[in-house]
């Protein structure tokens, strides 16, 4: 049985800032890496190695200076549209709306997906049982706890039931856990044949999680692989030591 | 990008006004303030005052009378009259051993003072007159109401004593008054009178009520979602950006507008039935009728429209909450000015009024109240605000489809103290504050400048106040001296150009300023400044006029406006790029507004013009510092040497052969102007194409 075509597909990404003295900060440079149905692929890399970047592109949130990203086939320049229809998005700092209810939340980005009435409300609650919800689905978000919250999160970024999730750092700044909560909601994510893209600077959630990872490092990738081929090729035994030993050189 | 999708626009509107409405402090300035505001300004503030006012006319004033005629002045205005037993007396009291009246005055112990002279019970009995000094403290509510008093007092006791005089030559009263008014008739209704007392505070108030109230939910909307980490989220919703920032539009918009709305209801009932029933006599016959309503409806329109899209717009520039809110005050001080003509006595809502957005709505509303707005001044309001909403709604809309601006980095963190980092040259930013320091600097300095010298203080103005905050500015700013004052050898042929520019350039502004605008006006104080120009000219020799007054200027101001602005203007956002058009009209315009007299204005624009059209073609400072040495000097030699000579006939309208001049004078301008941008057409042609044809 062959693979199955990659979800995710990108070719040679540059992404190219003007800091506010003029000068050119290159945040992405030359970056190419897929992800199958399926696979969770790990972005690792220390802060302002270029993955947010990275990512928000793929989201379509940015538009990158020059290479290719496709997401289920479809281009983040020529069919952007395309691309958010198929993706869920989940970031460190995304927060939920803190007047309304998670059900109304969920509805929300239900319509704004625009799917079809009929199937919103049975689908916002098959989310709501999914992640077990049923308790606080219809209290205003401003009056949930942090774990309930990223449970909001995670559910509008799978409302439009999308084959493709990108997840950037979702467990920063959440408590064990409901950090935990999110790592069993990316397994499940896996198991029901989504491809994840997902980055981070915990190696243990990268080593528990991924299947590949691509180790970022000043906006190019140092390396990629399963874990075991980047343990050999580094001549380490655990994710942190090769990391080190890739960075340094 | 396609056109916005209306069901899309419309689920995030609704979305928007969900949120709006379950937030307290939206609905506290949108929707209670104004119910509570009007009744309060109305009824609490309108009767307070006149119940204060009240009171201190029941209260009784000490009032010391000292002097030979205390006795006799107490008896005829202070006491009760003989001749007019129904006449009250004034409620004032008289004291007297004071030691030290003067300084009683000042502390408030009594509330007039009053000198009498020798003669004056003689003067009273018989025909005379008696000299009195009154002491008031206008600064004393209690002083003020007690001169009034007096006043009145007064009048009565010389009207007593006038008729006991007539009387005694036996002559008729008629003789002291050759006028009398019988009857003052008011062609103002109730409502118009009202409107004039109230209209202009009404106005001001449901202008500034309706910006509030736009600027909470804007915040909210676009900062607010910033902030709390959902705007990221929502821009990878299939959905265009055009649709996102156009519905959340919308829901500023209802709420501007039921705030709006609610405002004008509250203001109308409170006028109306309100004060009707609580009978309060100073605000009695106060009314806004139906009609008058429906109009301000009309345009609070357009306003709402106006005002949603201005503070959407910096919403969006903000990174938090709490950046979008400092950017409150700007705006108030951008709008309140404009508003605030409407206090102004006397301005009439003309038709260049009414295309100034802002002050034309205050003076709609103030004029509609009164019942004296013409139909096509209304129009005009109407049609110059519809534009600048959608301007301002088009301006809005662009920059939320920019990602700098949607994503700006961290705040700078270095603060006020932290020097930039190298750049070429600075931003347009830096220019503006430039600008905004300079003129700063020209109204705080001013009094430590040396004034009774007039060279001392061109020296002192043009060193310290144009050319120091430039050069500091630019050392701060790391900006490249090279790049940014153009620091180059000129190209040859433009810089020969700049002679025959420098020397036309005056003669043909004075005719267009002669033609547009007529002589300078034999007032003001713009021609007390030409005057003490031309004592200075006359009094110095012409080396020192030419250095100091011509060369000087030039020097300094050509490193501000040719140099540092225009170079920020065309920078673009890296600092690298060349200034265009744009810079050389925007740095003109700077350099005519710097010229702070109206009347220089439009002379020191096309000057500007030209020379940031010598200063691009010749990518030098110096060919414009040249014209502009040569403008000044010509003026200032032809001060100098006075009628008769070539050099004045050059400008002088009365001189023979002056149109002659004139029309020469053009055609070298326009020529020489030409050739400078025929150079630049064809070195831009070069740079674009490096390769060249020969």
């Amino acid at each position: 049985m062959s693979a199955p075509p990659p979800a995710v597909v990108v070719d040679g990404l540059h992404k190219t800032f003007r800091a506010p003295d003029g000068s050119e900060v290159r945040a992405v440079d030359g970056l190419s890496f897929t992800c199958a149905p399926g696979e969770i692929v790990g972005l690792l890399g220390p802060n302002g190695a270029g993955k947010t970047t990275a990512l928000r592109i793929l989201a379509t949130i940015l538009r990158p200076t020059s290479g290719t990203a496709r997401v289920a086939g479809c281009d983040v320049e020529r069919d952007p549209d395309g691309v958010r229809r198929r993706l869920g998005y989940v970031s460190a700092s995304t927060g939920v709306y803190e007047r309304l209810t998670a059900r109304e939340t969920l509805t929300y980005y239900a319509r704004l997906h625009g799917m079809e009435p009929a199937r919103i409300a049975r689908r916002v609650d098959e989310v709501l049982a999914l992640l077990e919800m049923g308790d606080f689905c219809d209290r205003v978000a401003g009056r949930l706890s942090a774990g309930q919250r990223q449970k909001v999160s995670l559910a509008r970024a799978i409302v439009h039931d999308p084959p493709v999730l990108i997840l950037d750092e979702p467990t920063a700044n959440l408590d064990v856990i409901v950090a935990r909560n999110v790592i069993e909601f990316v397994r499940d994510a896996r198991g029901a044949g989504r491809a994840i893209l997902l980055s981070t600077h915990v190696f243990s959630e990268a080593e528990k999680l991924c299947d590949r990872v691509v180790v970022v490092h000043h906006g190019h990738e140092l390396a990629s692989g399963t874990l075991p081929e980047l343990y050999a090729t580094t001549g380490t035994r655990d994710l942190e030591d090769a990391f080190f030993k890739l960075v340094r050189g | 990008m396609s056109a916005p999708r209306l069901a899309t626009v419309r689920l995030v509107a609704a979305k928007e006004l969900l949120e709006a409405l379950r937030d307290r402090r939206t609905l506290f300035v949108a929707l209670v303030l104004p119910v509570l505001l009007y009744p309060l300004m109305m009824v609490a503030m309108g009767p307070l005052i006149g119940r204060q006012r009240a009171r201190l006319e029941q209260e009784v004033q000490p009032v010391l009378v000292t002097g030979p005629g205390r006795a006799a002045l107490v008896a005829a205005v202070f006491a009760p009259s003989a001749d007019a037993p129904d006449e009250e007396p004034p409620t004032l009291a008289t004291v007297d051993g004071v030691a030290d009246p003067a300084d009683a005055l000042a502390r408030g112990d009594v509330a007039l003072w009053i000198e009498t002279g020798d003669g004056l019970a003689d003067a009273l009995d018989g025909d005379g007159s008696a000299e009195l000094r009154v002491h008031r403290d206008s600064s004393d509510d209690a002083s003020r109401v007690a001169y009034a008093k007096w006043e009145r007092a007064v009048a009565r006791a010389t009207e007593r004593s006038v008729a006991r005089r007539l009387e005694r030559h036996r002559l008729p009263p008629s003789l002291l008054e050759p006028f009398r008014v019988a009857e003052v008739l008011d062609a103002a209704s109730a409502e118009q009178r009202a409107g004039y007392a109230f209209g202009r505070m009404l106005a001001l108030v449901l202008v500034l009520m309706t910006l509030s109230s736009s600027f909470y939910p804007a915040v909210d909307v676009v900062a607010g979602e910033k902030e709390r980490g959902t705007m990221e989220t929502l821009l990878v919703a299939p959905c265009g950006r055009a649709e996102l920032v156009l519905g959340k539009y919308l829901a500023v918009l209802a709420v501007t507008l039921t705030a709006a709305v609610l405002n004008l209801f509250s203001m109308w009932l409170t006028m109306g039935p309100l004060v009707g029933s609580l009978g309060v006599e100073s605000i009695q016959g106060l009314s806004v009728d139906i009609g008058t309503v429906g109009g301000i409806l009309a345009l609070l329109l357009p306003l709402g429209a106006l005002f949603s899209a201005l503070s959407i717009g910096l919403s969006t520039l903000a990174r938090s909450v709490k950046e979008a809110q400092h950017y409150l005050t700007p705006l108030f001080l951008l709008v309140m000015p404009l508003a605030m003509v409407v206090v102004v006595p006397n301005v009439e809502l003309t038709p260049t009024l009414a295309a100034l957005p802002i002050t034309n709505v205050v003076l709609f509303f103030r004029d509609l109240m009164v019942g004296k707005l013409a139909i096509g001044s209304a129009l005009l309001v109407l049609t110059t605000t519809v534009a600048a909403a959608a301007l301002a709604l088009w301006g809005t809309v662009r920059l939320f489809l920019r990602e700098e601006t949607l994503f700006r980095g961290p705040e700078g963190s270095g603060g006020l103290f932290v020097r930039p980092a190298p750049r070429p040259v600075p931003s347009a930013g830096a220019a503006v504050l430039l600008f905004t320091a300079s003129l700063a600097l020209i109204w705080y300095a001013q009094p430590l400048l040396p004034s009774k010298d007039l060279l001392a203080n061109v020296l002192s103005t043009q060193l310290l106040v144009v050319l120091a905050p430039c050069l500091a500015l630019a050392w701060w700013l790391r900006a490249a001296p090279r790049a940014t004052f153009r620091l180059r050898a000129p190209r040859a042929s433009v810089l020969l150009l700049a002679v025959p520019i420098g020397l036309t350039a005056p003669v043909v502004n004075g005719f267009v300023q002669r033609t547009l605008f007529g002589a300078v006006a034999e007032e003001g104080p713009f021609h007390k400044l030409a005057q003490a120009f031309e004592e200075l000219i006359r009094n110095q020799h012409w080396t020192v006029l030419v250095a100091i007054v011509a060369v000087l200027p030039a020097l300094c101001e050509e490193f501000v406006y040719r140099g540092f602005i225009l170079a920020s203007f065309g920078g673009g956002r890296d600092g690298r790029g060349r200034p265009g058009a744009a810079a050389v009209v925007g740095s003109a315009a700077l350099f005519a507004l710097f010229h702070i007299y109206p009347e220089k204005w439009l002379g020191t624009f096309l000057v500007g013009l030209v020379l940031g059209l010598l200063c691009v073609a010749s990518r030098s400072l110096w060919p414009g510092v040249v014209a502009h040495a040569l403008n000044n000097a010509s003026l200032v030699l032809a001060a100098k040497l006075g009628e008769g000579s070539p050099l004045a006939a050059l400008h002088d309208p009365a001189a023979p052969h002056n149109r002659l001049y004139v029309g020469v004078s053009a055609a070298v301008l326009a020529v020489s102007v030409g050739a400078v941008v025929g150079l630049h057409r064809r070195s831009r042609e070069e740079l674009d194409d490096p390769a060249g044809h020969g």
